[in-house]
């Protein structure tokens, strides 16, 4: 793989870096927290998701991508990734994956994949993608130390690396399908124990079946001959209940006939009884209906001329009522008026207009005044000046100092005079401000009192009105005509109303006598309609005598052919009983053999199930022993070949990779130092151990600084080639993070001998050794203003 | 007639020791030199390069050097030193240089052009003694300077004349040193009254015929590396008195501060149990730094189940100040590595070299490769041995059935 550009957008401190790589040494330089392994966490998220997306996403922002471009093999790809922020979470949303033909959405997981067949990860090393990454292209500085200085850190990192753990779930696997298998022996081996009895059963079951067979073929012979004897029982039963129907039927229809006749000559005695009876009471009836009729009429008035008259009666009544309530409201509202009727009030002195006038006079005198006392206040504190400087505050002329004071003097007085005046006009002006409000006080009563004396000459000339309606004359006191008037309308509604209920009473008496003429004619018309029914009722009694008559003589025939018929009827149903008794006793004897046929039938049906249950049984159980030999011998081989092979491997496997690291680590290591008395070996953890003229060093304390950083290095290179092999991945691009820590001017001149050594297509290098740029093809500057990282690109 | 006492030393690689205890060791050495010199009332004092470990050391060992350098100068005793082929630096950034600014060193070293060729002038001691010294280069480069030396004009100086060199005589080299890089006799100047070496970590005291007399003192202390501190635990370290007059009179002067104690133990044949077991202290160690040296072949068990740790705890509760261990000779037992491509290659090897008929190599790899799958993310542990047993027992009933001709 080798990477050709990256693109980042608010990622971590770059706001918006776009950068191109190609093959060679790339050196990434800058200050520290320029952003340089920032873009470094970015490639590594773009190509496998991993990383923090909190981490990853600048502060205060709320979208960054990713874009990594990359050839693989001379094809070129692109991954995109984008971060979105929501609230206080940051996730990794859809992005894009883009080859020389298309440009794909695609989810996080599906990127994942992508970019691992590309590499050429296979699928089951697929979970360890990002070991693949670390530990073959890009290990972080802080890891490297990690690895170096803990031992449980570095004994994972390499397991991780080259993937040691393997073998051992291998063989931890493999013990539990032994374990499952051995248990599914035991199983099967269970299962098949009884193998030998199930087969000697079997043959039991057989014999069995073939003794059911002959017996079986005996029944069924004695089967068919009570079914042809039942046949044929059956056949002579069903002839004699044929003539017993026929017979029967010739009997019914005859005794049908006797009946109908019968029942025709009751019914006519009867109906001719009912006839004689209804004829009686109709007699009866028309004696009383006669009587009746016989009786006198009253006379009367109809009852509509009576109810008209009520009508008018009332309306005048009415009217007479309501009059009178009018007069006696209007009585009392006058009465009312007069009670509530004040004294009259006392007429003012003045006018109002008058003293109004008065006010404004006085008033005008006052601001005369006020005017002139201002005039006078000016002139004074003129003279106050003349007074002090003896000049005329006006035209500047010289003024006697005592003329001065006497003009003051003078203007002194005058005000007090017009002052005193003021005080005279102001109380006057109050004396006539109360004047005026008592007045048009005392004018509002006046006008009020009149008013209410206009209102009841009113109420007065409505009730001489109503008097004159009446015929009558006021005579000094209205008040006593009225009432007289109210009296007399009493006394004329009394007499209305008696007429009102004399009229009542006739008009019940025309209603009871109108009901009676309505019944006499209903009488009447009753009368006729008996006399024609009797008439009708006679002719119908004779009619009906003859036929009866007739009917008697065919009854007599009838009975005659009847028991012929029965006699002939009794003889068959005897014969019939005697067909039905030997029909069932030929079906009891076939039910009984069919009953023997198919307990013997069920039984071989029986036998037969079984016989076949019990094979295939058998069929199972011989399967199962066959099973169980063969998981015994999968066993075997699992815990005697599979299982110590799988150990072994991993031996070889640890010792090859232990040992080519070991040759690399040593290698990388005397091309930084130089000294053939310092070396580097590592035991069989991968634990790194440094000799200086034979004797061990303690990596802590006895190396310098360049020489453990030197070892670093070393062991950095050796295991992320080695890991790559095991990958199966072939070199081209490496990725060093800040590797030459502590080196000495000579050590980091070695650095690019070492690169060298490397073979790599392409090798990025971040770094802040401004020594390293001599080995570098490229430059990549980053830097930081405030908040944001920049890069430049030097050839 | 020049005549002198002065004291050699050489290789005392102060810095190099990183315990405490051998940190210490270091430091009296030097200081029983520099007492000695003091007490001796010695002319001067050689150093034949290698007095640090490395060009920069330690402030606390430059500032220690310094001190101690300066008691000599107060004494009125000057220290002569060449450059090793460690304490040198082509840049010029070492603590020696420093030291020979602030005079408290003489570098003895006084490299000239003599037409095509190099010529060294003299440091003329007040007593008349001529110092020449050559530096010691990394990697014995200073055999290209002997190769353009003006010998002749060296040889030709009169006077009582001394050598100071930093290289190892081929003709000389002996025991573990056998195929060090060195210069031939042939390049150092003849006819010098002492031949005041050093680089080589072993004592030794050479009359050689048309030479002279020749000294490596070795190590002041415990030199550097595991040979060293194994040969200072035999034979301590120390420096030459040496009284040149008419004749040569070398007295040796053993430096022994600290007491060290190698327990070399061979692994081969033994389990790694058995040999953790051999390495346990069996006796008192009180006082002494205590050297193991870990090497051989291991029967059985891993180079890891040997612990440096818990070896030091033990020895430390047997008394011993402290603890160095040397085990990269040490290692585990014979494997045969199999470098067959990938790992998945590998396992395919193995797998075809392992599984025998009925049963196929492909069956044991897609055993593996089931048996081998992970836990997924929220499984559970039954659901997890459910789906994976399952599908081996699949994959077991297809191949069977496959294999055999049943129908499922």
């Amino acid at each position: 793989m080798i990477i050709e550009s990256l693109e980042l957008e608010n990622i971590r401190s770059h706001r918006s870096t776009s950068v191109r790589f190609d093959e060679g040494v790339t050196l990434i330089e800058g200050d520290v927290g320029s952003g340089k392994s920032s873009m470094l966490k970015a490639i590594q998220f773009a190509l496998f998701g991993s990383g923090d997306p909190r981490s990853l996403l600048s502060f205060g922002k709320d979208e960054g991508r990713v874009t990594l471009s990359f050839s693989v093999n001379g094809r070129r790809y692109a991954v995109t990734r984008s971060l979105h922020r929501v609230g206080d979470k940051v996730r990794t949303t859809k992005g894009y994956w883009q080859d020389e033909t298309s440009v794909v959405p695609m989810s996080a997981s599906q990127l994942n994949e992508k970019v691992m067949e590309v590499l050429g990860i296979k699928g089951s090393e697929r979970a360890r993608r990002l070991p693949i990454w670390e530990y073959a292209f890009y290990t972080p500085q802080e890891r490297l130390k990690a690895i170096l200085s803990d031992r449980e850190v570095r004994s994972n990192a390499i397991s991780a690396a080259f993937n040691t753990q393997k073998y051992k779930r291998a063989v931890a696997n493999a013990q539990r399908l032994t374990a499952y298998l051995s248990n599914e022996v035991l199983k099967y081996e269970s299962y098949s124990s009884d193998l030998e009895a199930k087969e000697q059963e079997l043959k039991g079951l057989q014999e069995q079946a073939i003794g059911i067979e002959n017996e079986l073929k005996k029944a069924e012979a004695e089967l068919e001959a009570a079914r042809a004897q039942r046949d044929r029982a059956k056949a002579d039963r069903d002839l004699a209940d044929k003539t017993f129907n026929q017979a029967a039927l010739a009997a019914s229809q005859l005794q049908h006939e006797v009946d109908v006749i019968g029942s025709d000559v009751r019914s006519h005695d009867a109906t001719i009884q009912e006839i004689k009876h209804r004829v009686e009471e109709n007699r009866t009836k028309l004696e009383r209906i006669v009587a009746e009729l016989s009786k006198p009429m009253p006379g009367f008035r109809p009852s509509s001329d009576i109810k008209k008259e009520m009508d008018e009666l009332q309306g005048r009544i009415y009217s007479e009522q309501l009059k009178l309530t009018q007069m006696k409201g209007r009585l009392e509202d006058y009465q009312r008026a007069l009670r509530q009727l004040p004294k009259s009030p006392l007429r003012p002195s003045r006018s109002l207009q008058e003293v109004e006038r008065e006010i404004d006079e006085v008033q005008d005198q006052l601001n005369e005044l006020k005017s002139a006392d201002m005039e006078l206040r000016r002139f004074d504190q003129s003279y106050d000046e003349m007074t002090q400087k003896g000049k005329c505050p006006c035209c500047g002329r010289e003024i006697d100092r005592d003329l001065a004071v006497k003009l003051k003097e003078d203007a002194t007085r005058k005000r007090d005079e017009i002052k005193r005046q003021l005080s005279q006009l102001s109380e006057r002006i109050s004396e006539l401000r109360a004047e005026r409000d008592a007045v048009a006080d005392l004018q509002r009563k006046l006008d009020l009192y009149e008013s209410q004396r206009e209102g009841i000459r009113e109420m007065e000339k409505e009730l001489l009105e109503m008097l004159s309606d009446e015929g009558l004359q006021e005579q000094g006191d209205v008040v006593a005509a009225v009432q007289e008037a109210i009296e007399g309308i009493n006394k004329r509604i009394d007499y209305m109303l008696s007429q009102l209920k004399d009229l009542g009473d006739e008009l019940n008496r025309s209603i009871e006598a109108e009901k009676e003429i309505s019944l006499r004619r209903r009488l009447e018309k009753e009368r006729d309609e008996i006399e024609k029914s009797i008439e009708d009722d006679t002719a119908r009694i004779a009619r009906l005598k003859d036929e009866v008559k007739n009917k008697e003589e065919q009854l007599k025939v009838l009975k005659e052919r009847l028991d012929d018929a029965l006699s002939k009827r009794d003889a068959a149903l005897a014969a019939a009983n005697l067909a039905k008794e030997a029909y069932e006793a030929a079906e009891e004897r076939l039910g009984e053999k069919l009953s023997a046929y198919r307990s013997l039938s069920a039984g071989r049906a029986y036998l037969e199930e079984r016989i076949v249950s019990l094979s295939r049984e058998i069929d199972d159980k011989r399967d199962a022993r066959a099973r169980a030999e063969e998981a015994k011998e999968v066993v075997d081989w699992l815990k005697g070949l599979f299982i110590p092979l799988v150990a072994e491997i991993e031996q070889e496997v640890l010792a090859r990779l232990n040992q080519e690291f070991q040759d690399k680590f040593s290698a990388f290591f005397s091309t930084l130092i130089g000294d053939p008395q310092k070396k580097v070996y590592i035991d069989e953890e991968f634990s790194p151990k440094m000799e200086h003229g034979g004797i061990e060093m303690d990596i802590d304390e006895g190396p310098s600084g360049g020489e453990r950083s030197s070892m670093a290095l070393a062991y950095r290179l050796a295991l992320n080639e080695v890991a790559r092999e095991v990958a199966g991945l072939s070199v081209d691009l490496i990725i060093l993070d800040e590797p030459t820590d502590g080196f000495s001017s000579e050590q980091l001149s070695r650095f690019r001998e070492l690169i060298d050594a490397l073979n790599a297509r392409q090798v990025i290098v971040v770094s802040h050794e401004k020594e390293l740029e001599s080995a570098a093809d490229r430059i990549i500057m980053t830097s930081k203003e405030g908040e944001t990282s920049s890069v430049q690109l030097l050839q | 007639m020049e005549e002198a006492l002065f004291a050699h030393a050489a290789d005392a690689h102060l810095g190099a020791q990183d315990r405490v205890f051998m940190k210490e060791g270091e430091r009296i050495a030097f200081k029983d030199l520099v007492d000695t010199c003091i007490k001796d009332h010695v002319d001067f004092l050689l150093f034949s390069g290698d007095l640090f470990d490395s060009n920069v050391p330690s402030m606390t060992v430059a500032s220690f050097v310094a001190q101690e350098l300066k008691r000599l100068w107060e004494h009125g005793i000057p220290a002569y030193e060449i450059h090793g082929s460690h304490d040198n630096s082509p840049t010029h950034s070492s603590m020696i240089e420093v030291l020979e600014g602030a005079g408290l060193l003489v570098n003895a070293s006084r490299v000239v052009q003599s037409g095509d060729l190099i010529a060294l002038e003299p440091i003329i001691d007040r007593t008349g003694v001529k110092i020449y010294g050559m530096p010691g280069l990394r990697e014995g480069r200073e055999k290209e300077f002997y190769e353009i030396l003006d010998r002749e004009k060296l040889e030709s100086d009169q006077g009582k004349k001394i050598f100071m060199f930093h290289s190892a005589i081929s003709e000389l080299r002996t025991g573990r040193f056998a195929k060090m890089e060195a210069i031939p006799l042939s390049y150092l100047p003849r006819s010098f009254s002492y031949y005041a070496g050093g680089h080589v970590h072993a004592r030794s005291v050479n009359d050689l015929p048309g030479f002279g007399t020749l000294v490596y003192p070795g190590p002041l202390f415990a030199g550097w590396g595991i040979e060293d501190i194994t040969d200072y635990s035999k034979n301590g370290g120390g420096f030459f008195l040496v009284h040149l007059s008419d004749d040569i009179k070398v007295d040796f002067v053993k430096e022994e501060p600290v007491k060290v104690v190698v327990v070399d133990k061979n692994a081969d044949g033994l389990s790694s149990q058995e040999y953790a077991k051999e390495l346990e202290p069996k006796e008192d160690y009180s006082g002494s730094m205590v050297v193991l040296r870990l090497h051989g072949k291991l029967k059985s068990g891993r180079v890891a189940d040997i612990s440096s740790e818990y070896l030091r705890a033990a020895y430390a509760k047997a008394g011993a100040k402290d603890v160095m261990v040397s085990r990269g000779e040490l290692s585990g037992p014979e494997q045969r590595i199999v470098r067959v491509g990938t790992v998945s290659q590998l396992e395919e090897t193995l797998m075809a070299e392992n599984v025998k008929p009925p049963y196929k190599p492909e069956l044991a790899k897609a055993l593996l490769e089931v048996l081998s799958r992970e836990k997924l993310e929220g499984e559970t542990d039954s659901d997890y041995e459910e789906r994976l047993v399952g599908e081996a027992e699949r994959i077991i009933d297809d191949f069977l059935s496959s294999s055999k001709g049943k129908k499922k």
